[in-house]
C-alpha cells in the first residue's frame, strides 16, 4: 500500500481539479443543455474517477461514479433530456464524490457514509425518463445494466499523467453503453485536447521544494548586493559581477513565477458558489468572469479565497433582488454579477461587482448614529460613500437592524481585516437600485519586494516602495519645510498641509525634535492615509541611478540618488512581529540587518487625530482636493475651519511681538509685516488680545490679503465628511460641515475680511 | 515542567556570576558575538536581530532577561542560538561553559515558578562538582518578554494625543 501512496495521492490531487472541473460544466451544461463538447467533458471527467476508483479499490466511489456516467451515457446519447432533477441529481453526486474523495485525503478510506441511496437515484432518473417518448426509446430493455466494468479501462498507475490516456479511453466505454448514439458524430468528434495539452507541459513539484528554491535564490540575491558593492577596478571582474547580477535577476523573477497561480484558482469555485446560493435564495444570477489568468503569489490566493467567497454570497444573497422584484423594477430577471481580476499598479485589483438594490444608505447612518459612531448632526452632513464606510465596522451589520432591512454587509470587517492582513484593501461603492461594487486590491507577493532604504539616527530601516509616493528635501535656506505647531507638525506640498511624523523620535532613536532644518520627508500613502515620514536620508545601493531618470515629475527635490533595493523579506519571529510597527527585516548588500517598517502599522502606533483615522476607510475618489480644511479652535473654544488652500503657512510667535499700528494689529517676521486678525473677532465674538503667551497664526493668501488669523490651537488637517450646508449659516460663517465626525464652523473669508477692514 | 526528552544532555553557560544550561536538544547553533541591529521599542531584554544563514533571529541580551546590568561586552560573550517551534532566539550569554549530562531525577524542581525576572525561567536546580546549575525553560525565557509591549503603545499615545 506504501507503493500506492504517492499514486493514491496524485489521485486526490486530480480528483479534487476534476471535481471544480465537474461543477463548472455542470453549469455551462445547465445554460446551454444541448453543449455536446460540455457533456463529452463531463462524461470523461466522471468516467477518470470511476476508472482510478477501481483501480484503487475504493468501492463505493466506483459504484457512485459508476451509477453517475450512466446517467451522463444516457443523457449525452439523448435518450433522456437535462431537466432541474437530472441536474440536481448530478450535482449530488458531485458533493458526494467529493466528500468520499475528502475522507480518503483524510482517513485513507472512503468513510462509513452511505451512497447507495444516491446511486439508485441516478439510476432511477437515467431509466425514469425513459418513458417519456423519445426519438429512439427501443432500448427500454436494457437501461439498468451498464457499460461494461471500470477496470479494465483504468490507465496504468505509473504514467505519471493519467488524465490523458482515460478520455481517449472513455470513447469505446462509451460506445458500449446499451443503444446505439442518438447523435452518433457528435460525441466521437471531441478530442482530450485541453487535458491533453496540461499533462504534456507541466508537472507536480512539492509546494516546500519551490519555497526552498525561493528561499536559496533570496540568499542568491544578496550574495549578489554584496558582490555588486565591492569596489572593482579589475574589467574581468567588473564582467563577471555583471554577467551574475544579471542571471540572478532573471533567476530571481523566474523563481517568484512558479510562486504565481492564476486567479482562477479562486473563481474556479465560483460558478458553484453562485448557482447553490442563488437556488437556495430563490435568485436568477448570471455569472460574468473576467481577468481569471490574472495571477498573484499562491500563498495570497489561498488568503482571499474565503474574503471573495463571502463577497460573492454577500452579493448573491443580499445584493440581487429576487426576479420579481427585479422584474418589477423592470431589471432584467437575473441578476448580473461580474468578477473582475486585473494587474494595476503593481497589485491585483479584483471587483466584485452586482447589479442589485445597493446597500440603504439611510439605515447605515441610522445605525452608524445608533451604534455611537458617529454624533447624529455629523452624520446628517455625512455623504453617502462614507456613510457606506461604517459597513467595514466591527460587528456593524451583524446585528438585526441593517440585516434585516437590506442587509448587506454581514462580516464585511472580517473581510477587510483578512484583507488588510495581506497587506491589501477594500473599498466599497454602492448606488441605490443599480448595484453594488466591492474592490479589493492585494500586492502580487509578498516574498520579495521593492523598498526604499533610509537612515535615521544612524540606524537604517527599509520601507515598502508601494507606499511611497516621493521624497520631498528639507533646506535650512528656503524650499519645503516642517511648520509645526503643538504637536501637529505639517508639511506643505502643492496646496495641501501633510502631516509628518519624525521617525527617530518616534523610535525613540533620539529623545526629542530639535527644529529639524535637514533630512528628507518620504511621502508615504497608506489606504486613503498620506502622512510624511521624516529621516535623515535615503540610502543608495549598488549602481548609482541617473537622478534624471529616477526623478519623480512631482518630487520637489530629490534629495539623494535615492535608488530602490530589491529586498527579501524575512519574518523576525513572533516576538518581535507582535510589536506592529514592523513586518519583518532583510539583509543588505552590506550583511547588515535591516527592520522593514510596517507603515499601516505606524500610522496606527502614532494616534494621528481621529480624524485622520476615520478617513481610513474613506474611499480617495470621494474626496475632491478641496475638501481639506485646516481646523483650529479659537480663544473663545470655538471649532473652525479654513479651506487648505488658501493657507500659506502657519506661524507660532510671542503675543509680545504683535505691533499695534493705525489701528491694525501687525507682526514682524523679518522684513514681511502680517496683518493680524483674531478668529474670534470675526466671527463677531469679543476679541482678548492675549499679549503674553504664544499666539498661533495662521496665514493666508494674497487673495485674502495675505493676513493672519490668530487662534488658540491648531487642530488638524483633515478632509471633510460632508459638503458644507450654508443653512446653518451663522454671522462670518460660511457653512457648517463635518470634519472627523464633528461639526465644524467654516470661516466665510469674501464677507469677513472687508468687514474686517482688509480688502480681499 | 520536565524536559520530555531522554536527552539528558545540557549546554551551560554563565551569565553574571552563576550558571545556566539549557536542553541541548533545543539548541540549533552556537555562534561569536557579532553585528547586532538595533530594535527600536522591542522589549528591553531584546537588544537586536543577528542574520544567520538567511535567517532573521532576535537577540535575548541573558543579562537584562535576567535583571543583571548590562555589562561591557567582552571577547567571552557567545550567542546561544535556540529553537521554539517556528521561532529561533538567541540568548547572548557572557561565556560559554560546558556540556553536562544530567538524568531528569537529579534534577530539584521549584515546586512553583518564581514570579521575578531573574527566577521565572528557572525550571530546576542542580549542584555539580561544587556549583549550582540553574536550568531555564527556553519557553518561560521568551514568555514573559511577549507581555512587555504595553509601555511602547501607551508612551506613542502620550506623546501624540491630545491633538
Amino acid at each position: 500500500m506504501n507503493d500506492n501512496r504517492e499514486f493514491i495521492e496524485e489521485f486526490l490531487v486530480e480528483s479534487g481539479e476534476n471535481l471544480d472541473q465537474l461543477d463548472r460544466d455542470l453549469i455551462a451544461l445547465e445554460e446551454r443543455p444541448d453543449d455536446p463538447q460540455r457533456l463529452a467533458s463531463i462524461f470523461r471527467t466522471v468516467h477518470t474517477i470511476k476508472g482510478n476508483s477501481g483501480f484503487f479499490g475504493f468501492s463505493k466511489l466506483g459504484a457512485l461514479t459508476h451509477s453517475g456516467e450512466h446517467l451522463l451515457g444516457r443523457l449525452r446519447d439523448g435518450k433522456i433530456r437535462l431537466n432541474d432533477r437530472v441536474t440536481g441529481t448530478l450535482y449530488s453526486m458531485v458533493d458526494a464524490v467529493r466528500s468520499i474523495i475528502q475522507a480518503i485525503e483524510e482517513t485513507g478510506v472512503e468513510g462509513e457514509q452511505d451512497f447507495r441511496e444516491l446511486s439508485q437515484t441516478l439510476t432511477a432518473v437515467a431509466a425514469q425518463d425513459e418513458d417519456e417518448p423519445s426519438p429512439q426509446s427501443t432500448a427500454a430493455a436494457v437501461p439498468v445494466l451498464p457499460p461494461p466494468p471500470a477496470v479494465p479501462v483504468v490507465p496504468p498507475p505509473a504514467d505519471p499523467a493519467p488524465v490523458a490516456p482515460t478520455p481517449a479511453a472513455s470513447a469505446p466505454a462509451a460506445d458500449s453503453a446499451p443503444a446505439a448514439p442518438a447523435i452518433p458524430p457528435t460525441p466521437t468528434t471531441i478530442p482530450a485536447k485541453p487535458a491533453a495539452q496540461t499533462a504534456d507541459s507541466s508537472i507536480r513539484v512539492d509546494v516546500g521544494l519551490l519555497a526552498s528554491i525561493l528561499d536559496l535564490v533570496g540568499e542568491l540575491v544578496l550574495a549578489r548586493n554584496e558582490l555588486r558593492s565591492i569596489e572593482s577596478t579589475d574589467p574581468v571582474l567588473e564582467g563577471v559581477i555583471h554577467r551574475i547580477n544579471t542571471v540572478t535577476n532573471s533567476l530571481q523573477e523566474a523563481a517568484v513565477k512558479t510562486r504565481m497561480q492564476p486567479i482562477e484558482h479562486v473563481f474556479n469555485k465560483f460558478p458553484r458558489t453562485v448557482r447553490d446560493v442563488a437556488v437556495a435564495c430563490g435568485r436568477e444570477v448570471q455569472l460574468v468572469i473576467d481577468g481569471a489568468d490574472t495571477e498573484l503569489d499562491r500563498t495570497l490566493i489561498e488568503s482571499i479565497r474565503d474574503p471573495l467567497t463571502h463577497l460573492v454570497r454577500n452579493a448573491v444573497d443580499h445584493g440581487i433582488e429576487p426576479p420579481a422584484v427585479r422584474e418589477a423594477k423592470g431589471k432584467p430577471r437575473a441578476g448580473r454579477l461580474l468578477l473582475r481580476a486585473f494587474h494595476e499598479s503593481g497589485q491585483v485589483t479584483i471587483e466584485v461587482q452586482d447589479d442589485g438594490a445597493g446597500i440603504p444608505v439611510e439605515a447605515v447612518r441610522a445605525k452608524a448614529v445608533a451604534r455611537g459612531l458617529i454624533d447624529a448632526a455629523a452624520a446628517a452632513l455625512l455623504p453617502d460613500d462614507r456613510v457606506l464606510q461604517f459597513i467595514f465596522e466591527p460587528g456593524f451589520s451583524t446585528a438585526t437592524q441593517v440585516t434585516s432591512v437590506s442587509g448587506r454587509g454581514v462580516g464585511m470587517d472580517v473581510v477587510k481585516t483578512n484583507i488588510e492582513a495581506i497587506g491589501g484593501t477594500v473599498d466599497l461603492s454602492s448606488r441605490p437600485g443599480l448595484g453594488t461594487t466591492v474592490r479589493v486590491r492585494v500586492p502580487l507577493t509578498l516574498a520579495i519586494i521593492p523598498a526604499l532604504v533610509v537612515r535615521s539616527a544612524s540606524e537604517r530601516f527599509a520601507l515598502p516602495q508601494a507606499a511611497v509616493g516621493e521624497l520631498i528635501s528639507l533646506r535650512a535656506d528656503g524650499g519645503p519645510r516642517i511648520e509645526g505647531l503643538a504637536g501637529a507638525d505639517v508639511i506643505r506640498l502643492r496646496g495641501r498641509l501633510v502631516p509628518v511624523i519624525f521617525l527617530d523620535e518616534f523610535l525613540g532613536l533620539r529623545p526629542t525634535t530639535a527644529t529639524r532644518e535637514n533630512g528628507t520627508v518620504v511621502l508615504v500613502r497608506i489606504d486613503d492615509h498620506e502622512f510624511g515620514l521624516v529621516v535623515d536620508g535615503t540610502q543608495t545601493e549598488g549602481p548609482t541611478s541617473d537622478p534624471s531618470t529616477s526623478r519623480d515629475r512631482h518630487a520637489v527635490t530629490i534629495p539623494e540618488a535615492a535608488s530602490l533595493s530589491t529586498i527579501v523579506v524575512k519574518p523576525i519571529g513572533s516576538l518581535l512581529a507582535q510589536l506592529g510597527i514592523y513586518s519583518g527585516a532583510t539583509v543588505l548588500g552590506d550583511g547588515g540587518v535591516v527592520l522593514i517598517l510596517d507603515l499601516r502599522g505606524i500610522l496606527r502606533a502614532v494616534e494621528l487625530p481621529p480624524q485622520l483615522r476615520r478617513g481610513e476607510s474613506a474611499s480617495a475618489a470621494s474626496i475632491a482636493a478641496t475638501d481639506t480644511y485646516l481646523v483650529c479652535r479659537t480663544g473663545a473654544g470655538r471649532r473652525i475651519a479654513v479651506p487648505i488652500e488658501t493657507v500659506v503657512r502657519l506661524e507660532q510667535f510671542d503675543g509680545h511681538d504683535v505691533q499695534e499700528v493705525g489701528g491694525k494689529r501687525l507682526v514682524r517676521r523679518g522684513n514681511l509685516f502680517t496683518p493680524v486678525v483674531d478668529a474670534d473677532g470675526l466671527l463677531g465674538g469679543s476679541t482678548e488680545p492675549d499679549s503674553a503667551g504664544a499666539v498661533n497664526l495662521v496665514v493666508l493668501d494674497d487673495r485674502c490679503g495675505g493676513i493672519g488669523i490668530a487662534v488658540r490651537q491648531i487642530l488638524d488637517v483633515a478632509v471633510a465628511d460632508s459638503v458644507l450646508q450654508p443653512s446653518l449659516a451663522a454671522l462670518g460663517v460660511a457653512g457648517t460641515l463635518a470634519v472627523g465626525g464633528i461639526a465644524t464652523e467654516v470661516l466665510d473669508l469674501a464677507a469677513l475680511l472687508p468687514s474686517a477692514g482688509f480688502h480681499a | 515542567m520536565a524536559m520530555p526528552s531522554p536527552d539528558t544532555r545540557h549546554c551551560c553557560f554563565l551569565v553574571g556570576s552563576d550558571c545556566f544550561a539549557v536542553a541541548s536538544a533545543a539548541v540549533a547553533e552556537v555562534l561569536r558575538d557579532g553585528k547586532i541591529a538595533r530594535v527600536p521599542h522591542a522589549p528591553e531584554a531584546v537588544i537586536g536581530l543577528i542574520h544567520l544563514r538567511g535567517r532573521i533571529v532576535p537577540v535575548i541580551d541573558m543579562r537584562r532577561r535576567l535583571g543583571l546590568t548590562a555589562a561591557a561586552p567582552s571577547a567571552h560573550r557567545t550567542h546561544l542560538v535556540i529553537r521554539l517551534h517556528d521561532d529561533w532566539y538567541s540568548l547572548l550569554v557572557d561565556e560559554m561553559l560546558d556540556v553536562i549530562e544530567v538524568a531528569e531525577h537529579a534534577i530539584e524542581h521549584p515546586s512553583k515558578p518564581a514570579a521575578d525576572t531573574t527566577h521565572d525561567a528557572v525550571d530546576g536546580v542542580y549542584a555539580d562538582a561544587g556549583r549550582l546549575v540553574h536550568f531555564l525553560d527556553p519557553q518561560r525565557i521568551v514568555h514573559s518578554l511577549s507581555r512587555q509591549r504595553e509601555p511602547f503603545l501607551q508612551r506613542q499615545g502620550a506623546s501624540h494625543g491630545g491633538i
